[in-house]
């Protein structure tokens, strides 16, 4: 075959795959694009036909109103606060039981690590009832604690995740403070814990965007309209017959600013869980 | 960077949450003056929360012993979530259905040994506002406002197919609709004469003016499948297969789209036939004040003119449920809100009054011109209560999905109607 | 066989307790009186109340309990096999070198971090008949779309969109598996006169097998519990006054959603823990045969 016809066919395939991908681009930003421009609309500006992709006149009153409409710094406040608490949790739990899964040769290790995987497999909504039940008898819906105590037991994933992390540090290192005369839990803090950071960074925002985003816990929970969240908070611009399309664009592009913002500076640590989670599981 | 960034974020969440946090920890039940708190759950949003929360101002200006706090709350699972657990509103806004189910589950206070007790007079409320928000004999909430329904037209479409007078019959109505309703090149409908647009009036208005209903006098019988219900349905299939089912259901997609809004299709001059409550007269003036509208009776049948008018008749109520904590204070601004609060509140919301005092009030009856017909139509005290079997909530879910079955033409009216019938008896047993 | 606890012993078991703990309180307590509440029945206020089959024999003869399965089935058996390939489709240009890679990665993962609330409503409006960019966009072509979440025929689809758009996650581990397919297969496969098709399923699919197994059987898990999404669809459509909706003909009750109606609207405790129970045997159940099957896919593809 001559050379050259190679080439071409190449180089097309080439442009062609450049257009596929950045056709896909477009395709996965556009609802940024749709929540961003239509939050700088005016009313009138997002219901034209067709639509115009950009604001005729930029108008940044929507993210004023939207925060005077539903008192929206306090929902961010309260979810500030609960998924703190829940990063907590998650943080000091976590690899605490990681650590007996990976490092501590105990009888229990295999039933508990057994039973993880099973407990990932049990469906929420088995649960919800029963524990909306016992929380109701402890007089404690309403408050935060049915939101944030789960994550102070750990969860699987995460423990999942940890283990598989703690599992590469090398035993040698752990045996040599053994020798030294450092008792296991001086030995989970001093070397464990620092040797596991990155793994504790991918928790960590793992925890903050669940605890940050969650819908169905607060939706059950939390009636009091001072301690809603920002997910809840959110869903009070649904009104029953009119939406306000723009303060609604403007609240949720508040709401969603901070996990963005979050990934990209952590990017690596997300895709480093993961890979480790889901090929190793 | 990694660890900066993030002993960053911790600290502005910790500073954060702090701050916002304290508030809410601690609810006193006292106002610094000594006042008794009261709260107010309502589940009116946007301005309708604003005149509610003047009337709560009003309230609290008029005595020193209470001082009540609103929330507007629209999403009213969380009323029933409240009041599981120990945060429940001392007064709660509901519709007279809801107050028929929560008191199907025990929720609610008996607001008529409450009202005896404090020498309420119960003769500012008719037969009709009674039984609506009572169970058994006993009133468990005191209704705030009526819901009746009318027709409003747009007088220039009705004009421009050579008609002066609105229909009083639905063959009347059919015909004129058929008229006015255009089509664009590609089939698009541009304007819609039969009223199928909003949907609430079309499960409703719709299916009463031919004499249809989904239960039996009794209010727990369910009559899905009757004479009445197929009739309506069948004319509305009628319109729909002449413009095309999907056609159909993308204008009314759009319509829902935008209702209440500069854009609704009313305002835009798309639809000539709209059911609606009073306050669209308010809408009208408020986005498009040029529209040329009257308004008239949902019309009857030939067979049936005296169904003329025929329309739902509903409540908001402001009821205390059993576990509130402030019932005496919860009391006296319901007592309050019903007779002397009621009339600065509608003036502002433009709704119709449940307090019959207030029907020939000629402030109210002049504030809206559609006032005066509806005012009428609230006085001949035919209106139709919603179902109220214990199952009702369930009952209407099923209406509309067997509704819209028979709207997308998956199903016709006969069979959607039959098989919902043997669906609620099954729920009955 | 009884030997001494040794040091080991005690020590895992402490690290360990604060999982144990919960362990027990927050799932096998609620399991086992889940089971219990699905044989009463009680409300929000009342006491649980020993009815014994009925809830299951009220739910065989509702038909929406079929219907809400028949829908969870059609997101769990049509939708997740094309989001899993899609998630693949992705992966491979995240993995192809060209200048845009980091981007692709980048842009293709975001979507499965936004708070799912948020995304449903962008969606909502994306979806809107007139004004959403969807069908505006279809327009160019001169094609006219559907009234998306109105047409019951096309709401599940649209479900199939918005999920297609989250995939990042299952995104990420075909790529970590597509990465650690040696180049020197495509290389000696590139020296026998293989196309690229031929690559693709004989290199390419074997090798992240086992991780698009692992996946399956997650998303299925997932699929099951589907309930966000379609809870904030139904409460933003407009005109239903019932407060339980299930969209256009309750084309879109999924099973959870008419739990939670059960549970939270019509307050029926016990028929929703039944609802519960029977979907916990059937999700065991397709775990228990996915994870069969995936052992026999894995070890036969090995043995070739």
């Amino acid at each position: 075959m001559d050379i050259n016809v190679f080439k071409i066919r190449r180089r097309a395939s080439h442009v062609a795959f450049y257009i596929l991908a950045i056709a896909l681009f477009i395709v996965f930003l556009s609802p940024f694009i749709v929540m961003v421009t239509t939050s700088f609309k005016t009313l009138d500006d997002a219901f034209t036909v067709p639509v115009k992709i950009l604001p005729r006149e930029w108008t940044f009153s929507n993210y004023g109103d939207a925060v005077e409409r539903v008192p929206y710094w306090r929902y961010m406040g309260n979810t500030a606060y609960i998924t703190l608490l829940s990063l907590m949790g998650e943080l000091i739990v976590v690899p605490l039981v990681a650590y007996s899964l990976a490092k501590i040769r105990w009888r229990g290790a295999g039933i508990v690590s057994g039973l993880l995987m099973a407990t990932m497999m049990i469906p929420y909504t088995v649960t919800m009832i029963p524990l909306y039940r016992t929380w109701h008898a402890f007089g404690l819906t309403g408050t935060y604690v049915p939101l944030i105590a789960p994550h102070f037991v750990g969860h699987a994933y995460y423990i999942i995740i940890m283990r598989q992390f703690m599992k590469g540090i090398p035993n040698s290192l752990f045996e040599a403070a053994k020798i030294d005369g450092a008792n296991e839990f001086q030995r989970y803090i001093t070397l464990g814990i620092p040797l596991c950071k990155p793994a504790l960074t991918t928790v960590g925002i793992y925890t903050f965007i669940a605890a940050w985003s969650d819908y169905l816990a607060p939706l059950i929970y939390i009636s009091s309209k001072d301690r809603m969240t920002l997910s809840l908070g959110l869903q009070q611009f649904l009104n029953e017959f009119t939406v306000d399309w723009t303060l609604l664009m403007a609240a949720a592009v508040i709401f969603v600013l901070p996990v963005v913002v979050l990934f990209f500076i952590f990017q690596r640590n997300f895709v480093e869980g993961v890979a480790t989670s889901g090929l190793k599981a | 960077m990694t660890r900066k960034t993030i002993a960053i974020l911790l600290v502005l969440l910790c500073s954060l949450s702090f701050v916002f946090a304290q508030g809410g920890s601690e609810e006193a039940n006292l106002t610094e003056d000594g006042r008794q708190i009261v709260t107010y759950w309502y589940y009116h949003k946007g301005n309708e929360a604003t005149y509610q929360e003047n009337a709560i101002a009003r309230f609290n200006e008029s005595q020193d012993k209470y001082f009540v706090q609103g929330f507007s709350v629209p999403d009213k699972q969380k009323y029933l979530v409240a009041m599981a657990s120990d945060e429940s509103p001392d007064v709660i806004a509901l519709t007279n259905a809801e107050v028929i189910s929560y008191q199907t589950s025990g929720l609610l206070e008996d607001m008529s040994t409450m009202g005896e007790a404090n020498g309420f007079d119960f003769s500012i409320y008719d037969a009709p506002a009674l039984t609506a928000n009572s169970v058994d004999g006993r009133m468990y909430a005191f209704p705030l406002t009526s819901v009746v329904i009318q027709m409003f037209y747009n007088i220039d479409l009705l004009n421009s197919i050579g008609e002066t007078e609105p229909p009083t019959t639905m063959e009347e109505l059919f015909e004129m609709a058929e008229k006015v309703t255009t089509v664009d090149e590609s089939g698009n409908i541009d304007i819609l004469g039969y009223p199928l647009f909003p949907l609430a009036s079309a499960r409703q208005e719709l299916i009463y003016a031919f004499g249809g209903r989904w239960a039996a006098e009794d209010g727990v019988t369910p009559t899905a499948n009757c004479e009445g219900n197929l009739k309506s349905l069948e004319m509305n299939m009628a319109f729909r297969e002449k413009y095309g089912v999907e056609q159909v259901q993308r204008f009314v997609a759009t319509g829902n789209t935008n209702r209440y809004t500069p854009q609704d299709i009313f305002f835009a001059g798309k639809q000539l036939f709209r059911f609606d409550g009073p306050w669209f007269a308010n809408q009208i003036r408020e986005y498009n004040p040029d529209v040329n509208f009257g308004v008239a009776m949902v019309p009857g049948t030939e067979a049936n003119p005296e169904l003329l008018g025929v329309s739902r008749y509903e409540n908001t109520s402001l009821a205390i449920p059993v576990v509130a904590k402030e019932k005496e204070g919860a009391y006296a601004f319901i007592s309050w809100f019903v007779t002397e609060g009621a009339k600065d509140f509608l003036l502002e919301i433009g709704s119709l009054p449940a307090n019959n005092t207030l029907f020939d009030d000629p402030d109210l009856l002049a504030s809206n011109e559609a006032f005066p017909s509806f005012m009428a139509a609230l006085k001949t005290a035919n209106g139709i209560e919603a179902p109220r079997m214990d199952y009702s909530a369930e009952y209407t879910s099923l209406i509309d999905e067997y509704l819209d079955y028979v709207y997308n033409g998956t199903m016709t009216p006969q069979e959607a109607m039959d098989e919902l019938q043997a669906q609620a008896e099954s729920m009955a047993k | 066989m009884k030997t001494r606890l040794t040091r080991d012993d005690r020590n895992g078991f402490l690290f360990a307790l604060p999982w144990i703990v919960g362990f027990l309180l927050l799932s096998i307590y609620p399991l086992i009186m889940s089971l219990y509440y699905s044989f009463t029945e009680f409300s929000f206020i009342s006491d649980p109340e020993w009815v014994g089959l009925d809830n299951f024999r009220q739910l065989f003869s509702d038909r929406r309990f079929y219907k809400s399965l028949g829908n969870t089935c059609f997101y769990a058996f049509v939708a997740t096999p094309i989001l899993l390939l899609v998630a693949l489709l992705l992966a491979l240009i995240a993995n192809r070198r060209f200048a845009l890679r980091s981007a692709a990665r980048t842009i293709f993962f975001l979507p499965s971090i936004i708070p799912m609330v948020a995304a449903t409503m962008v969606w909502i409006w994306m979806f809107d008949p007139t004004y959403g960019y969807i069908n505006n966009f279809l327009a160019l072509f001169g094609i006219e779309g559907p009234a998306w979440l109105i047409n019951p025929k096309t709401t599940k689809w649209a479900l199939v969109m918005m999920g297609s758009w989250c995939t990042g996650t299952s995104m990420l581990t075909c790529l970590a598996a597509l990465q650690d397919v040696p180049r020197s297969y495509y290389e000696s496969a590139d020296l026998d006169g293989a196309n690229a098709v031929q690559k693709f399923f004989h290199i390419t699919i074997p090798s992240v097998a086992h991780v698009l197994v692992y996946q399956a059987i997650l998303n299925l898990i997932n699929a099951f519990q589907y309930f966000t999404q379609v809870y904030v669809i139904t409460t933003a459509s407009g005109g239903n006054t019932s407060g339980a909706s299930g969209g256009p003909e309750n084309s879109i009750l999924m099973y959870p959603l008419y739990l939670f109606h059960n549970a939270f609207v019509y307050q029926k405790m016990g028929k929703a823990s039944a609802m519960a129970w029977i979907l916990m045997i059937i999700v065991g159940l397709l775990t228990i045969v996915m994870v069969k099957l995936s052992n026999k896919a894995v070890s036969n593809a090995g043995a070739e």
